[in-house]
Parts: structure tokens; C-alpha cells; sequence
């Protein structure tokens, strides 16, 4: 039996080239399929341990709000299913660097569009934008078109609040909150400012201290809120500050300055059917002041359009902006005024105000801007912070700076809208002024330094004391109300009625 | 809990893979899925866990009677009370409020209208209960001994929350034991990650636009001011996302299933590409389609007998299954209006109109019911029906829908490109050779990569977005 093999036995032991390529192909498809598992299981095992591990982002610097904190355990939230809940919104919102991903996000979403990120100057987008009807201007703008925010400097918290997706994720936390970030004295929140605010007539329509904007549009490197308003609106404006003039008499000076908005004067033509006219309002309160002087700060910000007098990233207005009104303000009053050359100028580079955050457009964030503040060459004036309620005086200056979020800028302006601010100046002509402001008027006491004696500013938002009362007390001379359009013609505007009728020593 | 986000794709489900693939034995596995389920189903509403508990109890003793009386009255009796007590389980929960509040307007009444827990997901369970027990009582299914091996079928997590309606007979031989080869966890991974990217990527990205322009499911805006080009378009989009959204959900949950070793049937097939309505649904939401195929026109009072009123029926419930509120009745009657349509031309008629034709007819029809869907306000209906056809003397188009369309073209063109089934024909085409097949296999896992990191980074930064979801 010895060397039974035949001449063709070494076919079995040979594979033709074809065949061997084909178990080779399939070897490459089943490694394929293992790195496949081994691949994506390792992403999730890598993600599981990131989340476990490494520490949770506790604020949101690009968002400027606070993230979801882990929740409190107890029997009764864990029966109603309220701390498994938050427990998922926790881990949903908190994940670890997430802030450095916001770039990628913002730009990796850009690319849904035909405008590539480096493009972005022809960008046209708009955000929950509607047109606005010529037929009725009377139209009261109603609460389910519109989108309410909050024009505190640190105003990401409505939009903020409203997310209620479908992941779960619960409220947030109120702007004042989160301005305390940035802020050292101690923050009176939102929830203090709305309920003071429910005993007096009439009561604020929205507790969230909101003003009602029509959407936004983002041109380019720039975003512009639209506004809503109405010739109502207006009409109940000049009614409450109407009777500021007739409480107080002759003896002091009431103005009203009602700031309009970017929207006012860098709308192009073929969006103007987004947003109402604040010209055509603001004018529609002049006919019906009475006894109060009118500041026109329209005219005096439509000869500067060109310069640098809004910004392009938040929805305030710039210093430069601020320092033009003050200038009318103080023609108007008839005071002394100090030319822009007694100011030194200071820059901050790298500003993403609140449009970015409600819009989330890239095109925002990766134009940056340069946030602007002028101070006055000497400082020959001294600043005292109070509470709410005037009381807790503590001496600080009129700047905050140094804040190292920069969405959040806008705060330098004597901190925020958190305090009741007094300023003492050198001047001395016998004139005191009180501010009844929104943030549009953080940016303006430091123009005014040397046009009167003392100047308080107060948010008419926050105040909690009677606004006569105070005014009395304090020997007030000019009572300047200086708000935005946005605010004027909104129920922010309600709290003008508010301070004014609330019981005094309250 | 819900499937596309972040604490359960990184923390729930690793954590499951990981119990379950460490215990080798079967019943073990099984016990780890159950104790996984419940925890998954009681995370956001603990106190619904009873109502899944008592529905599976009184299923699984009914079941067992039923097959021990075969063929007597008492197992009708049993599966008919059975039946009745699902029915009675789903409907005072989900439409108390709405028959009460209906009561109110047609009598003038003023009764309180209540306000009762909804357990999540128990128009899919209670479904998945009546499937389950009428089988049992057919004998197309044994009943199952085992109340773990039943209580699993009941709460399995995947399809727990928005389905598909997985039937019993579908997975019944794998209940006890389960296997797994790579190929098959590979594909369910790959199915996961699609059905991932599916929502996140692309709907979560077009309700944006939809809410844009129509406002947010609850608070709808005044459509009247949009313009005729802007309404169809805004419509357009959300048919997408409502395609996107909801077959996104039932590719995760068949493929978290696959990797558990679970095979369920699938629930969407291109539904776009139908040439009838009627085909239509039978590639969209498949396992609800089936399941009033299957057990409501068994009905005797109406069954072959009377075809047109059990048409009718089978619509109507399809609308109300959808939601307590007319505007999904109607919407379940307007599709079946067409179908009735359909029906009286026939097929044969049917197949002679060019195709062109039918796929503008079945895909304006879509579109228009999707309108319809969205709408629940009667007002806000009425404008958008005027809108489309132009009669709310708006603009017919204006600077907002090209700029929301320059914005966002490639999504949207991904969108519909991803309506077609092309993935399963390029899949064909590579197993025409091997070099195909093998490139096949290696773009797979660079895809899935990319995929998981974009979709971790919208999920990660989702919340940034004030205008997603709220109040949702």
C-alpha cells in the first residue's frame, strides 16, 4: 500500500489563486463586522466611562445658564418618578466638555445650508419669524406668537426655561441666578421681582418679566430681533408715565426716552414686513404725553447709524449708542454734558452676546465682536450699590470689570440689573435724577457723570419700593424713564403703573 | 426614558449589554432584560409599572384558560371579557378627558374634566396584550407557562415605549433561549446607529424647521400670516421629520433587540415610495396596519359582510389610536376615504394610470394628512387648509421660505435622498462581488463611527436650542 498516491493528490493541497482571494475577502468581511461590534461598543463603553468619571460641567458659559444639578434623593421623588427624571435630564445636560463642543456643533449644523461657514456674510436666517399685518395696527400682540425673553443683561433664562424637550429637560435656572456668576454682591433673583409685583394694579401680564419679540433674523454676521409692539401698547405707555407727572406736579421733570432698537435702522427694505414700525409707536406716545418732556432719542441715534452704536451679537445697544442718547437727554434737560474726549476708551475682544444663544447660528459665534465701554477720564464721582428695597449700601465701582464670560459683557455696565445704583458726582446745579430703566440703561449713568448732582438708577423690573415715595424722599429733581421700545411697549412696561401704585413702605 | 438620548445610549444601555452578556445562562439573561425593562418603564412613572404588571397578570392566566377550554364557551368568554378589559384598560386612561370634554360641548354639560396618569406606551402594550390573546385563543400561539418568560414579551425596553407592536407569534420560539452570531450583533449595532442618526441627525433637525414655521406641537401659531409656499414647504418637511422621526424610533428598538437576540418585524418599508394610499400603509407603521387587518375586521358585526363600513372602522380607529382628539380622527378618516376611493376603481384600474401620476396623487395626499395631523387646533386647521390653496389672500411666497430652504438644503436633501431605499441597494450591488461586499462591510463601520460622534454632539448640546421641542 506504500506509495498509493496518485500524480494529481496535490490538487487537494492547492487552492486556486481565485478561491484563496475569495476566503480572503470574506476573512476582510468578518473583521470588518467584528471591528464593526468592537468598534462601536467600544464608543459607548468609552462614553459610559467619560460620564462616570470625569466631572460634570455645572454652568454653560456659551448658553450663560446653569446646567441641571444632580438631584436631591428622597421616597416621595423617587414614587412620583420626579428624581429619575431629573437624574436622566442630569446626566442629558451635564455631559463633560460639552462647552468645547459648541463650536463643532454651531459649525457642523452650518453645513445643512447651501452658505459655507466661511460664506457666512450673505447669511439670511430667520428664527420663529412671522409677517406682521398692515391691516390692523392696533393688533395686540398675542402671547402664542410671540416669544417672550427677558432684557436683563443676562438675559439667557427665558429661552432658556421654555425647553421642556422631549428628553426630558426641565426648566432652567432664572437669569439673576446665573448672573451671579459674574456679579459679587448678592443677586435678587426673578422669582422676588415677580412676586412683589402681585398685589398692585395692574398686575404684569407675564411673570417672567418678558418682553415680546416677532422672531429674529441673523444677517450675515449680525442678528436683529424683530419687534412686535402695538398703538395700545404705546397708548398705556404714555399713560403710565403720564401720571408721574401728575403725582409728582411741577416741581420735578418727567422725561420718557423710549430707545429704539437695531431693528429700527438696519432692517433692510425687503425684511421690513417682519417687524412693526417702532418709529410709527414711539411717535404714537409723543402725541399722547402729557406734561412729559420727550427725549428723541430716535433722531439722535439716526445720525450716528454708521458708527459702531449697537451691537452685532446681543440684542442691546453698544456704549457709543448710549453715549448719543445721553447727549440728547442732557440737551434735553438742559444740563452740562460731557464730550465723548473726557472719556478714556476700553475694549474687550471676543463677544458673543444672547442672539447667538437663542439662535445658535455659527455665523455669530465665529464673528465675534468687540465689546466697547467708555470711562470717564477722572473718576470724580463716587458709586454705591443698594438692594431692591434700598437697603445694604455697599461702595463699588460703576464698572464691573474683568468678567471672564464673554456672553455675558454686557454686565460691566454697573453689574446688571440687580441693585438700585447711586451715583455721586462733583457736579453741583442742584439737579438730581432718577432713572427708571430696563438694561437698555445700564449704559447710561456713566455719560451723565457730569451733568448732575446724584443719579439714582433703578430697574423698573426689580424696584420693590413706591416710586413716588422714593422719589420724594430722595429730593428728585429729573425723573427719566429709559427703556427700549421692546420693553416700552410691552407688558414690562406695566411696572412704570406698578411701582407707582404699590403701597408705599411695603 | 426615551431611546435617542444621551443617559440611556451611554449609560442605561452599556450598562444592560454588559449584565446580559456576562450571564451565560438563559434564564438569567431573561431575568436580566426583566429587571432592566421594569426599571427603563418605571423611570419616568413609576406608579404606570402596575398597569403594565396587571395587564400582563390577567393576559397570561386568560391565555392559559383559553388553550385549557379549547374549543368550549369558557375560553370565549374568557378571551372576549379579556379583550373587553384591555380595551376598557386603554381607553379610560387615554380618552376620558376628551369623550368628557365632547360630552360638555354637545350637551352644554359641565362636567370636570379629568385628569388621569397615562401609563407611557400603553396604546402599544395593551395592543401587544389583545395580539397575544387572541392568538392564544386561535391557537396560533401557545400560551406561555412561564410569567417571566410573558412578563418579558409585555416589557421588553425597546419596543416598550412607541413600539413596533411586536406580536407574540413573531418571537415566540425565541423567548427561552436566544442566539447570537457576530453577523447578527453587527447588523443590530448598525441598526441601532442608523435609527440613531435617523432621529437625531435628521429629524430632531427638521421639526426645527417645522416649529419655525408652524410653532411647536402645543403652542401652534396663528398660521394665517404664512404665506402659500411657506405652508406647503413647512408641511413638506414635517411629513419628513414625521418619517424620519418615527422610523428612526423603530430601527433603534429593532435593533436594541437584535443585540439581545430578539428578531422583530420590521415597521416601515420606504413608505414614500407607494403608488396607492392603500400601499401606503402598508409600508408605514406596518405592525398597526396588520394588527387592525388582523383583529378588528374579525369583528362579526362587521368582517367581510359589511367591507365598506369595517373600512371605515378600521380608520376611524386608526385615527383615535393616534391620539384623543378629532383632528386624529379625521386624519384616520381621510386616509380612509382614499382608500375607500381606491377600492372602488379597483386595482386593475388603478395599475393603468401612469405612474407619474399616482406618485404626485399618493404623495400630495400624504403631505396634505400630515397637515392635518399636526393641526389639533381647529382654528389653526382651518388656516392651514386655506393656506394651501391659497385662499387666506396671503403672499404666495416671500424671502422666509428661501431663506430657510438656502439654510437648510442639505438636510433637507438628505432627507428626501434617505426616502428612497437606496442603502439596501448598494447593499444588493456589493454582494454581487466580494471586493464590493468587503468594501461594503469597511465603509460600515467609518459610517457608523462618524455617525455616533455627530449624533453624540447634537445630543450632547441639544438643549442649546430654545426653540426645539418647547413645551413640547
Amino acid at each position: 500500500m506504500a506509495n498509493n498516491y496518485t500524480a494529481f493528490d496535490f490538487v487537494e493541497s492547492y487552492t486556486p489563486p481565485e478561491i484563496r482571494r475569495k476566503e480572503k475577502l470574506q476573512n476582510v468581511t468578518r473583521t470588518a463586522k467584528y471591528i464593526n461590534i468592537a468598534a462601536v461598543c467600544s464608543m459607548f463603553m468609552i462614553a459610559f466611562f467619560i460620564l462616570l468619571v470625569f466631572e460634570h460641567p455645572t454652568v454653560s458659559e456659551s448658553e450663560n445658564r446653569e446646567l441641571e444639578k444632580f438631584p436631591k434623593f428622597s421616597f416621595s421623588a423617587l414614587l412620583s418618578g420626579e428624581f429619575t427624571s431629573n437624574l436622566s435630564a442630569y446626566f442629558n445636560d451635564t455631559v463633560p466638555f460639552r462647552e468645547s463642543l459648541v463650536p463643532f456643533n454651531s459649525n457642523l449644523k452650518s453645513y445643512f445650508g447651501m452658505i459655507s461657514p466661511d460664506d457666512d456674510k450673505n447669511k439670511v436666517v430667520f428664527y420663529n419669524a412671522h409677517i406682521i399685518s398692515d391691516d390692523d395696527p392696533n393688533e395686540q400682540s398675542s402671547p402664542a406668537q410671540t416669544n417672550s425673553i427677558t432684557t436683563a443683561a443676562t438675559t439667557v433664562s427665558t429661552a432658556a426655561t421654555q425647553i421642556t424637550d422631549a428628553s426630558g429637560t426641565t426648566p432652567l435656572q432664572s437669569d439673576a441666578q446665573s448672573s451671579a456668576l459674574t456679579t459679587t454682591p448678592p443677586v435678587t433673583t426673578t422669582t422676588t421681582a415677580a412676586t412683589t409685583t402681585t398685589t398692585p394694579t395692574p398686575e404684569p401680564q407675564d411673570p417672567n418679566v418678558g418682553i415680546m419679540h416677532e422672531g429674529i433674523v441673523v444677517l450675515g454676521d449680525t442678528g436683529i430681533m424683530l419687534y412686535g409692539g402695538s398703538l395700545a401698547n404705546a397708548e398705556e405707555y404714555a399713560g403710565y408715565v403720564n401720571a408721574y407727572k401728575a403725582d409728582l406736579g411741577d416741581s420735578v421733570n418727567v422725561y420718557s426716552m423710549v430707545i429704539p432698537t437695531a431693528v429700527s435702522y438696519y432692517l433692510p427694505d425687503e425684511f421690513k414686513q417682519y417687524t412693526r414700525s417702532q418709529k410709527g409707536d414711539i411717535d404714537h406716545i409723543l402725541q399722547h404725553l402729557n406734561g412729559v418732556v420727550n427725549v428723541d432719542a430716535y433722531s439722535a441715534l439716526a445720525a450716528h447709524t454708521d458708527e459702531k452704536i449697537y451691537t452685532r451679537t446681543d440684542h442691546h445697544w453698544a456704549a457709543l449708542g448710549a453715549y448719543y442718547a445721553a447727549q440728547e437727554f442732557c440737551k434735553t434737560a438742559n444740563v452740562p454734558f460731557l464730550d465723548i474726549s473726557e472719556y478714556d476708551r476700553y475694549s474687550v475682544d471676543g463677544y458673543v452676546g444672547t442672539l447667538y444663544t437663542y439662535t445658535n447660528e455659527s455665523s455669530l459665534l465665529n464673528n465675534p465682536e468687540e465689546f466697547v465701554y467708555y470711562k470717564p477720564k477722572t473718576e470724580n464721582y463716587t458709586t454705591t450699590y443698594y438692594s431692591q428695597s434700598f437697603t445694604n449700601p455697599s461702595v463699588g465701582a460703576l464698572f464691573n470689570e474683568g468678567i471672564t464670560n464673554k456672553s455675558s459683557l454686557y454686565l460691566t455696565f454697573m453689574r446688571g440689573d440687580s441693585n438700585i445704583v447711586h451715583i455721586k458726582t462733583s457736579v453741583t446745579n442742584g439737579r438730581k435724577l432718577i432713572i427708571f430703566k430696563d438694561s437698555y440703561g445700564n449704559a447710561i449713568p456713566e455719560f451723565l457723570t457730569g451733568s448732575f448732582e446724584e443719579i439714582y438708577v433703578c430697574d423698573m423690573r426689580y424696584f420693590e419700593l413706591n416710586s413716588i415715595e422714593f422719589i420724594k424722599q430722595q429730593g428728585i429733581t429729573d425723573v427719566l424713564f429709559a427703556s427700549c421700545a421692546f420693553s416700552a411697549m410691552s407688558s414690562n412696561a406695566d411696572y412704570i403703573e406698578v411701582m407707582r401704585t404699590r403701597q408705599p413702605n411695603q | 426614558m426615551a431611546l435617542a438620548e444621551i443617559s440611556f445610549l451611554y449609560i442605561f444601555l452599556p450598562l444592560c449589554l454588559l449584565s446580559y452578556y456576562i450571564t451565560k445562562n438563559a434564564k438569567a439573561r431573561n431575568a436580566v432584560l426583566i429587571v432592566f425593562s421594569l426599571i427603563f418603564y418605571a423611570w419616568g412613572n413609576p406608579i404606570g409599572v402596575l398597569f403594565i404588571l396587571a395587564s400582563t397578570v390577567i393576559n397570561y392566566i386568560a391565555a392559559i384558560l383559553c388553550e385549557k377550554f379549547e374549543g368550549k364557551p369558557v375560553a370565549k368568554i374568557t378571551v372576549t371579557s379579556t379583550v373587553i378589559i384591555n380595551i376598557i384598560g386603554l381607553a379610560i386612561p387615554k380618552y376620558t378627558a376628551f369623550v368628557t370634554e365632547n360630552i360638555n360641548a354637545v350637551f352644554k354639560t359641565d362636567f370636570e374634566i379629568p385628569k388621569l396618569i397615562v401609563p407611557i406606551g400603553i396604546s402599544y402594550y395593551t395592543f401587544r396584550a389583545i395580539s397575544y390573546i387572541v392568538d392564544a385563543y386561535w391557537g396560533k400561539v401557545k400560551a406561555q407557562k412561564s410569567f417571566p418568560q410573558f412578563l418579558m414579551y409585555m416589557t421588553l425596553f425597546p419596543h416598550i415605549v412607541a413600539g413596533p407592536i411586536v406580536r407574540y407569534s413573531t418571537v415566540e420560539s425565541q423567548m427561552a433561549v436566544r442566539k447570537i452570531d457576530y453577523s447578527a450583533l453587527s447588523s443590530g449595532i448598525t441598526r441601532v446607529v442608523t435609527g440613531l442618526a435617523k432621529k437625531v441627525i435628521i429629524a430632531n433637525n427638521l421639526y426645527i424647521i417645522v416649529e419655525d414655521f408652524f410653532g411647536s406641537a402645543t403652542s401652534q401659531v396663528v398660521i394665517s400670516s404664512r404665506t402659500v409656499a411657506d405652508t406647503w414647504y413647512a408641511v413638506t418637511i414635517y411629513a419628513l421629520f414625521m418619517y424620519f422621526d418615527f422610523s428612526g424610533y423603530s430601527d433603534m428598538a429593532i435593533g436594541i433587540a437584535k443585540l439581545f437576540g430578539f428578531d422583530f418585524d420590521e415597521n416601515f418599508n420606504y413608505p414614500f415610495m407607494c403608488r396607492t394610499i392603500t400601499e401606503f400603509w402598508q409600508r408605514w407603521h406596518i405592525s398597526l396596519g396588520t394588527f387592525f387587518r388582523d383583529y378588528l375586521l374579525y369583528l362579526p358585526i362587521f368582517g367581510k359582510r359589511r367591507p365598506y363600513a369595517s373600512l371605515f372602522l378600521v380608520w376611524f380607529s386608526t385615527g383615535l389610536w393616534h391620539g384623543a382628539s378629532w383632528n386624529y380622527i379625521i386624519w384616520g378618516l381621510y386616509f380612509g376615504l382614499f382608500i375607500f376611493i381606491e377600492r372602488l376603481i379597483t386595482k386593475k384600474r388603478l395599475k393603468k394610470i401612469p405612474d407619474v401620476i399616482m406618485h404626485i396623487y399618493t404623495k400630495l395626499v400624504i403631505i396634505i394628512g400630515f397637515g392635518i395631523f399636526f393641526f389639533t387646533d381647529f382654528s389653526n386647521l382651518w388656516d392651514y387648509l386655506k393656506n394651501l390653496v391659497g385662499a387666506n389672500s396671503n403672499a404666495l411666497a416671500d424671502v422666509y421660505v428661501k431663506s430657510s430652504l438656502t439654510n437648510n438644503i442639505w438636510l433637507i436633501a438628505a432627507a428626501v435622498f434617505f426616502c428612497f431605499p437606496i442603502i439596501p441597494k448598494i447593499k444588493k450591488f456589493s454582494e454581487k462581488s466580494d471586493t464590493l461586499t468587503a468594501v461594503y462591510s469597511v465603509s460600515e463601520t467609518l459610517i457608523n463611527i462618524i455617525l455616533i460622534i455627530i449624533c453624540t454632539v447634537f445630543l450632547t448640546l441639544q438643549t442649546r436650542n430654545p426653540f426645539f421641542y418647547a413645551n413640547f
